[in-house]
């Protein structure tokens, strides 16, 4: 079930995201040791191994984005979604700070650590992909919406006259 | 000539944006007349068999051939609906 494949998703970068915590975040003040946290983190093996676990849920999730409106739970893939974008909006801020310490103060470093690298581009994929599947299934649901009303017989039907009549009343 | 088949949650956006860009009501005009015509094919039919780009917007809809109306499903922003039908994700 792609669901659940996107729940998976949801709980590793949960897990990645409680590792930063406590790193410098929302402007705090950076530190040694807080640049140094997040820096052990992102060049680690295991997170670049999390990162690309993440980006295979989401690619699966992705590749089986429903289109059959019975397969659509839509209040659940919100949620899921919404929790999802939460979870990757805090690790791609750690990202942003991340090279703003690189870029800032006239450093220009610049990243050569392989894992780094591949652990940033997985994340900054993965928040693509959830991107474009979360305006494709709110565009899904409210055509499910639209269909199911018209099936319902709720919707109206004008000829072309009445509807530009409708307009300007 | 075809029907416009309007369901509520469509209704509202639809004379909202009608109202800024005039070029929907022209479009609806054509789509009624021949709907075969202006009609493209989505190629996603979970978010509408056809759509038709209006001025700024774009109109998702099912062509009842039936019942001869056009039932329109969503209006959105051209951009909008292009990202989703040709984007592609590069993983």
């Amino acid at each position: 079930m792609s669901i659940a494949t996107l729940q998976r998703a949801n709980n590793r970068i949960s897990h990645l995201a409680r590792q930063f915590g406590g790193a410098y975040l929302g402007g705090g003040q950076k530190t040694i040791s807080s640049i140094k946290k997040v820096i052990v983190i992102t060049t680690n093996k295991a997170s670049v191994k999390a990162s690309r676990q993440i980006l295979d849920d989401v690619k699966y999730f992705m590749d089986n984005l429903p289109e059959k409106a019975a397969e659509v739970k839509a209040a659940q893939i919100k949620t899921d979604l919404s929790k999802t974008n939460k979870n990757l909006k805090f690790i791609t801020q750690i990202i942003d700070e991340i090279y703003s310490v690189i870029d800032g103060e006239g450093a220009q470093i610049e990243v050569d650590d392989k894992n780094m690298k591949t652990f940033i581009s997985n994340i900054t994929k993965t928040k693509e992909a959830l991107h474009y599947g979360s305006d494709y299934l709110l565009l899904v649901q409210s055509v499910m919406t639209a269909r199911k009303e018209i099936k319902e017989g709720k919707s109206k039907t004008y000829t072309i006259d009445e509807f530009l009549a409708k307009q300007k009343s | 000539m075809y029907s416009l088949d309007i369901p509520p949650s469509v209704d509202e956006r639809l004379a909202n944006f009608a109202k800024s860009s005039p070029s929907i009501n022209n479009k609806l005009q054509e789509l009624v007349n021949n709907p075969e015509a202006v009609a493209v094919p989505t190629g996603k039919p979970a978010i509408g068999d056809f759509y038709v780009n209006a001025g700024r917007y774009a109109i998702t809809f099912d062509i009842n051939h039936d019942n001869q109306s056009v039932q329109l499903l969503s209006v959105v922003t051209r951009p909008y609906l292009h990202k989703l039908l040709t984007g592609k994700i590069q993983i």
